[in-house]
Order: C-alpha cells, then structure tokens, then sequence
C-alpha cells in the first residue's frame, strides 16, 4: 500500500486540498507522510501557503470603483465610440415609453380627424366632386346662393 | 427589477441600455477582482474593466449561451487581460502595486528592494497586511497560465467546471497546471518566511 514516490505523494496535495482526492490515495497519501518528514515537510509548506492566499484573498478584496460613476464613465465611452447611437443624450422621444409614444400619436390623429370632420369648407363624407370634363362641380349649397340670371 | 440571465441576454441583444447598465452593476466587482489580481494595479484595472464591459456590449451576438454569461464574461476579462500584461510586458511594466492605494506597505516594487529586505522581523512580516503584500507579490511572479489559474481558483473561488469554460483547456490540464502553479507559489513564499 505505502508505494508513493515522493514526487508521486506530493503530486497529491492538491486534491487533498481541494476534496477531491479518492479515499484509497487519501490513505496512500497519508501512510506515505507519516513515514516521509520531507514529504511532510512539504505539504505543511502547501498548506501555509494555501492558508495564506486564502486569507489574502477574503482579508484584501480589491476595493472596487465606485459603481454608479464606474458605470456612467462606461456609458460615456460607448456613446462617444458609437457617436451618440448607444447612451447618446436623448430628447423626449428617446426617454419617453414607448406606450406612452404611441398613445399620443393615436390622440393626435383622432384630434386631426375630428377638426377636418367639423370644417366649415368641406365634410370628409362628400368630398368635392370632378366633373369628367374639366371644370370644378361647386358644392351644393354654394350653387344655391349663385345669383340667378 | 433585475432581469433573469435569459431576459437579460435576449435584451442585450437588442442592445438595451438598462439592461447593460444591470450587467455592469450585477459583475463590476467579480470582474475587477479578476483583473487587479492579475494585473496587480486598481487604475490599470479599472481601465481594462471598461475594455471588457465595451468588448461584451459589442460582441454580445457572439455569445452561444452554452455557458453562464458570468463565465463568458471571465473569459474575456482572461482574454483582455493576458493582451494587456503582452503590451505592458513589452514596455517594461513592472509595478504590482496597490489592491488597495491608500494601504501603507502595500506598495511592492518588483524592480526596487525585495519587500522581505525591508521587513525587519519575522513577527511583523507575518502580520495582516503585510502577509498580503508577500502573497499579491507571489502571485504576481507567477508566470501568466499560473497566475490565472490561482486568480481563478483560489481567490475568485470559481468551480473546475467554470475555469475550464473561461480558459478553453479540459479538467486534467487544469488541475495539473493549477497544482504546479500552487507548488510554484509555495516555494515562493517559503522563501519569504510565510
């Protein structure tokens, strides 16, 4: 069973580490160690060091930039790199929903068709008439008003 | 209300804006972490960060969605990043400084005084920050796939699974680079009294 090499047991520290070394070479392992002191030696150098960077990594987390001003200056960039397609500065049209948008275009084609409905000039029912050969046909109530010869 | 990851690809797609900005805001500090870890420089990162958020509004097309935005994201913060170290590498970069600016004996210069030289005790070297100094320091002579692979591993806390997504290479090339790069960072800090 104690066959390791050195280089073989050392081979293993880190699926030790990690968890994921099979029970039969965790047992390889540690009958190799407990007849090897370099190897063992070496394998507490491992596990300070991995100690270390464990502790180095939660103990120093890298102090982020600022995240609002990180993500506007990322705005920023794109929209100058896309002229203005991307994050550009916007007008009513580019803030407004587009719900929104669309129920005012649908009230101001309504409001067009209600005040062309109501004009004195003329009724969207009888539109004005061609006569086949050339001259205009007047609206019936103005040829009422013609004077009479 | 934040968008579920499908809603919020399908949008990026249509390149709305709110949908990027949730993006930004849900993996600004994962993907900072990354790359001021790799880079070893809060402004420099900084800078490669808007790199990566720009390089993802673009190329959001690109994204089959056989793995998790998350992990696509790393991998072009991997990607960025290994092109940036190039070009800096070429001009002589060599600052690894400040995770955190303001931290006093954070500042480690690789061209200048090795830091365990001007660390007068074991007792005080061993301490807090320090100590982290020692380990960023390490890890920042860690060659470039080594590096990575720590970065990933043993400080971003990603699963196997995850970092064979965002470096493209199989579970058995991980593991064992992963471990030679662990064994490379032991020797390192050996060396340094940790």
């Amino acid at each position: 069973m104690n066959d390791l090499t050195h280089e073989q047991a050392q081979e293993l520290f880190s699926d030790r580490y990690d968890g994921t070394l099979a029970p039969e070479r965790d047992a390889e392992l540690a009958a190799h160690l407990s007849s090897c002191e370099p190897c063992r030696r070496e394998q507490a150098e491992f596990e300070d060091a991995m100690k270390a960077v464990k502790t180095a990594s939660v103990k120093r987390s890298p102090r982020a930039p600022d995240q609002k001003e990180f993500t506007a200056r990322v705005e920023r960039t794109l929209s100058a790199r896309s002229d203005g397609r991307f994050f550009g500065p916007k007008g009513i049209w580019g803030t407004m929903p587009m719900a929104i948008i669309s129920l005012l275009m649908l009230a101001i084609t309504l409001a067009i068709y209600l005040i062309a409905k109501r004009s004195t000039t003329g009724s969207l029912k009888e539109p004005i008439q061609r006569r086949d050969h050339g001259g205009e046909q007047l609206p019936r109530d103005l040829r009422n008003e013609l004077p009479r010869p | 209300m934040a968008l579920d990851e499908a809603t919020l690809i399908k949008r990026l797609r249509e390149r709305d804006e709110r949908a990027f900005r949730q993006l930004v805001d849900e993996h600004q500090n994962r993907v900072f972490g990354l790359l001021v870890r790799m880079i070893g420089n809060a402004s420099e990162a900084e800078d490669l960060m808007q790199e990566v958020f720009i390089q993802v509004f673009k190329a959001i097309d690109q994204f089959r969605g056989d793995a998790k935005l998350s992990t696509w994201l790393y991998r072009i913060a991997a990607n960025t990043c290994k092109n940036r170290m190039k070009y800096l590498n070429r001009r002589s970069y060599s600052k690894t400084d400040a995770l955190d600016p303001t931290t006093e004996g954070a500042e480690v210069e690789a061209g200048g005084q090795p830091l365990a030289a001007r660390v007068p005790t074991p007792d005080r070297m061993l301490e807090g920050q320090q100590l982290d100094a020692i380990v960023q320091e390490a890890i920042a002579t860690l060659d470039e796939d080594h590096k990575l692979l720590v970065v990933l591993r043993d400080m971003q806390d990603l699963s196997y699974e995850e970092i064979c997504e965002v470096t493209g290479l199989n579970e058995g090339t991980v593991k064992s680079r992963l471990h030679r790069a662990r064994m490379a960072l032991k020797e390192k800090l050996a060396k340094r009294g940790v």
